[in-house]
């Protein structure tokens, strides 16, 4: 068989998608931002973007990419930086951000048509899920860059899918002079 | 190196010492222990993120017979049951065969990112090009998607007689796919595929 297909359902044992849930979520982000420092922000989150990277490694283009980075000099000085000031013992502490999930839900968001209904009665805080307890795993610097590289490529496609997917490499004109506002400005005089 | 040595410590020195030394590796585990616990506190009251779960709802195993020097397509198709959109972006884990060989087959995934609606459903097809110095076999790997934690077996039979199920084309091998004998060297591998998540 080569074909196969999947539905795609909310979590059985996780709170349903909606754009209740998913405001309520991004909310509780925000939120946390003033009881944590910092530097627990930034280390779980690049915990989580370690635990994306793991997981990457493991398809074709992930484990050539975490290969070549092995061999290369780049490569085997991140990893001597890393365990030199001990950022990998920092970030195994760290619990780790579902820094795909929440992209995806960002976006998801972003393109909701109910969002305007939901803002005007925001989620209760009954709404707000809770993270289940990530086990602890040891991130190294390969992970990292690794994730990195995986969840970047997501952020710019996520944008431009935003966007409407625009042609960008395509050149436009806009004239002015039609249906714009008078030219005015300094490079102009 | 000179080695000064002094006298041995007396009975209660070194019992002194070693109660000191015990009472600091106490302390020094309890200041670790209190910190992954005040951590785990911080994630289990985080918020989280709602995810997604791919079920599987035919085609529990990806199969596909080709010959080398061909290329083979296989076919993903996702149906969002969920309230918001979600999106899927197929990668394919190397190929491994019985006789030791690693195929690294860098599919091309079309499209590599599918943003699907609320209701919709969307496919991707995954092109394979099978080089035409890949040893005969059957190769294994698996399909990764964010949301099916165990993946999708996929199993292609690399045979050297035509193949009945005709899924395969007739297509010069593309230079990207790169395989390895275990142990040896890789050739080499340097096509790129277009943006897209692989996860």
């Amino acid at each position: 068989m080569t074909a196969a297909e999947f539905t795609a359902n909310d979590d059985p044992n996780g709170h349903a998608r909606t754009t209740r849930s998913l405001v309520a979520s991004f909310a509780a982000r925000l939120g946390a931002l003033g009881y944590v420092s910092g530097g627990d922000a930034i280390g779980s989150h690049l915990a989580g973007i370690g635990a994306l990277g793991k997981r990457v490694s493991a398809t074709d283009e992930g484990s050539r990419l975490r290969t070549a980075l092995t061999r290369e000099l780049a490569g085997n000085n991140g990893q001597a930086l890393w365990q030199a000031l001990k950022v990998d013992t920092w970030l195994s502490g760290m619990p780790p951000s579902a820094v795909l999930d929440e992209l995806r839900n960002d976006l998801a968001v972003l393109l909701a048509e109910d969002l305007d209904e939901v803002l005007e009665t925001p989620p209760g805080s009954n709404a707000v899920p809770t993270a289940t307890l990530a086990p602890a795993e040891p991130i190294g610097f390969l992970d990292v860059m690794v994730g990195l590289w995986a969840w970047g490529r997501e952020l710019s496609t996520a944008v431009e899918v935003a966007a409407g997917r625009p042609s960008l490499s395509l050149g436009v004109v806009h004239d002015l002079r039609v249906d714009g506002p008078p030219v005015d400005g300094p490079l102009l005089r | 190196m000179v080695h000064i040595v002094t006298d041995p410590p007396s009975e209660t020195g070194g019992a002194a010492q070693q109660l000191l030394r015990l009472q600091n590796d106490f302390h020094a585990r309890l200041a670790v222990e209190t910190m992954h616990y005040l951590r785990g506190l911080q994630s289990a009251l985080g918020p989280a993120a709602p995810g997604t779960v791919l079920v599987p709802r035919r085609g529990a195993t990806l199969r596909a017979t080709a010959e080398p020097g061909t290329q083979v397509r296989l076919h993903v198709e996702v149906a969002n049951a969920q309230a918001v959109h979600c999106v899927v972006s197929p990668a394919l884990s190397p190929l491994v065969a019985a006789s030791g060989v690693t195929w690294f087959a860098a599919a091309n995934v079309d499209p590599p990112y599918l943003l699907i609606a609320p209701g919709e459903t969307e496919a991707a097809a995954l092109d394979i090009a099978v080089p035409a110095a890949l040893p005969t076999g059957d190769y294994r790997g698996v399909l990764l998607m964010h949301g099916a934690p165990d993946g999708v077996p996929v199993t292609i039979r690399v045979a050297s007689t035509p193949a009945k199920k005709a899924v395969a084309t007739k297509r010069p091998a593309k230079a990207s796919a790169a395989v390895r004998k275990t142990p040896g060297t890789a050739r080499k591998a340097t096509a790129r595929r277009p943006g897209g998540t692989t996860s």
